[in-house]
């Protein structure tokens, strides 16, 4: 075969597979049963709950993939959200320079490093603008010859920051700031791996390594810091969950997901400590259902006051 | 010579004092995240004498609610609401299926025996601001501040003794009033205002 053409299968290869998990991902954010079902026991996790019976179907699930990104976003504000957009441009731009910038480099010099005592000379001014100079020179220079690198470290900073986001607002901003652009990168340049350098491979492998870290990652952080849905509140039919079943102790029911023609609810129950509880999923079958308003499972489990110890 | 004219190092400058701006707001965020919970209708949360809108203790102000006279009002959705000379809300009677306390005793649904083992021994209480329900039995708990009314259930009946098949009545309402002090010291507070 053809060096040109094994090439272009190699590119080709690897364009199909990084498009692929770029598609997997964009998949499970917007309709991912996978991520939603990831999401919920992050949520649930969180608050010491377990499920008892899983829920027959798995739409709800969907549903809680497709609104996390616009959920999260709901309490960003209009300056973190420009903020974010700005540094997403840096992002894009040094992502989509990257050819220039590559042909920049030979036409480079390396500068003489600037002196720790400049400032000292008589001219003192003049040294410290001089030196200012020298020091722009050689990170410009840094920047354009290790570029590959630069770009690493940069998409290593900004899943850092999504991982340790210690706030509940914004984090799907930091989200799409470290996915976006590394996606992009990706699909831009896939024969850094068949035809790049060393440093051109590795930067590859390490970026696909972290979009991979943070497609896993959201699910589990969003669930853990942000998601936290209200259910409306219902009376149910006593005999239709599994919380007997199990001899645990039945609370209050929610709706989790209804259609048309369907409806999933779920209750609360408890161990007779109330040291565990879980979440049951059921269907209501023909029996009609009482509402009674709204309620955030996390405030549910927050008021919960433990049963009184038996003597 | 070609060189490179922009520099990324600025433009990365630039993002951090704006951070830095954005700051306050970012602390605004984490703020809201630990502002007391909101308590939905269906909710009781008798430690903290709410149930739905109403809060022992507050001005009741009628919004939709009929006056039956001797201080009770009756709210759309059947709540009724007992106040003081002061129009100070002292008794909510829930009857509405569904609604839930505190340790998830359900109204209509959870029996006499199981509110037994989540809120234990009868507790009764010294201090009432209404005359008790004649016919219907009503397990008190006045440090909780919370009683349970279990219709069909002889008020006569005790509930030390053997009462066979009563113990398998459902509450038929939850009523909510003020909290009596414990004599043992236990503590009953709020835990929306609580630290923990």
């Amino acid at each position: 075969m053809p060096d040109g053409l094994f090439e272009k299968v190699v590119a080709g290869v690897l364009r199909a597979l990084t498009g692929l998990i770029i598609g997997s991902g964009s998949y499970q954010l917007f309709d991912g049963h996978w991520f939603g079902e990831t999401i919920f026991r992050a949520y649930l996790q969180s608050r010491t709950l377990d499920i008892l019976t899983a829920p027959s179907s798995t739409e709800m699930y969907g549903l809680f993939a497709a609104q996390s990104i616009p959920v999260s976003l709901q309490g960003a504000t209009f300056l973190m959200i420009a903020g974010f957009f700005f540094v997403g441009l840096v992002v894009l731009a040094h992502v989509m320079s990257k050819p220039t910038i590559a042909a920049l480099a030979p036409t480079f010099e390396r500068p003489r490093k600037p002196a720790a005592g400049a400032g000292k000379t008589a001219q003192a001014g003049r040294g410290l603008r001089t030196s200012a100079e020298r020091l722009v020179q050689y990170i410009q220079f840094i920047y354009v010859t290790y570029q590959p690198l630069v770009t690493l470290l940069l998409f290593v900073t900004l899943t850092g920051l999504f991982f340790g986001w210690p706030f509940k607002d914004g984090l799907a901003l930091v989200f799409l700031i470290a996915v976006v652009p590394a996606a992009l990168y990706l699909l831009l340049y896939p024969t850094d791996l068949s035809k790049g350098g060393f440093l051109d491979r590795f930067t590859y492998v390490g970026v696909l390594a972290l979009l991979v870290v943070t497609l896993f990652g959201w699910p589990q952080l969003y669930g853990t810091a942000v998601f936290d849905p209200d259910f409306p509140i219902v009376s149910a039919a006593s005999n239709l969950d599994h919380c007997d079943d199990a001899q645990l102790l039945k609370g209050p029911s929610f709706v989790a997901f209804e259609k048309a023609n369907e409806v999933l609810l779920f209750r609360v129950c408890f161990d007779r400590s109330g040291q565990r509880k879980y979440v049951d999923f059921f269907g209501t079958g023909s029996q009609p259902l009482t509402r009674l308003g709204r309620a955030k499972l996390s405030d549910v489990i927050a008021t919960f006051v433990r049963p009184v110890e038996s003597p | 010579m070609t060189r490179a004219r922009f520099s990324p190092f600025l433009a990365l400058l630039m993002v951090l004092a704006l951070t830095a701006m954005l700051s306050p707001a970012l602390v605004h965020g984490q703020a809201v995240k630990q502002a007391p919970s909101k308590v939905s209708f269906g909710q009781v949360v008798e430690r903290c004498g709410i149930a739905g809108s109403y809060t022992i203790g507050r001005v009741f102000a009628p919004r939709g609610e009929t006056s039956r006279g001797n201080d009770e009002w009756l709210a759309p959705d059947g709540t009724v609401i007992t106040t003081n000379s002061r129009r100070i809300i002292a008794e909510i009677r829930i009857s509405n299926p569904g609604v839930f306390t505190q340790r998830y005793v359900v109204n209509r649904e959870t029996t006499l025996n199981d509110v037994l083992q989540r809120y234990g021994s009868a507790q009764p209480r010294r201090q009432r601001s209404s005359r008790p329900d004649g016919r219907d039995f009503v397990l008190e708990y006045a440090y909780e501040g919370i009683s349970f009314v279990f219709g069909g259930v002889p008020a006569t009946v005790s509930v030390g003794r053997s009462v066979g098949s009563q113990f398998n009545r459902p509450v038929s309402a939850i009523i909510v009033h003020e909290k009596e002090r414990d004599p043992s010291g236990r503590d009953y507070s709020c835990p929306m205002t609580s630290k923990k």
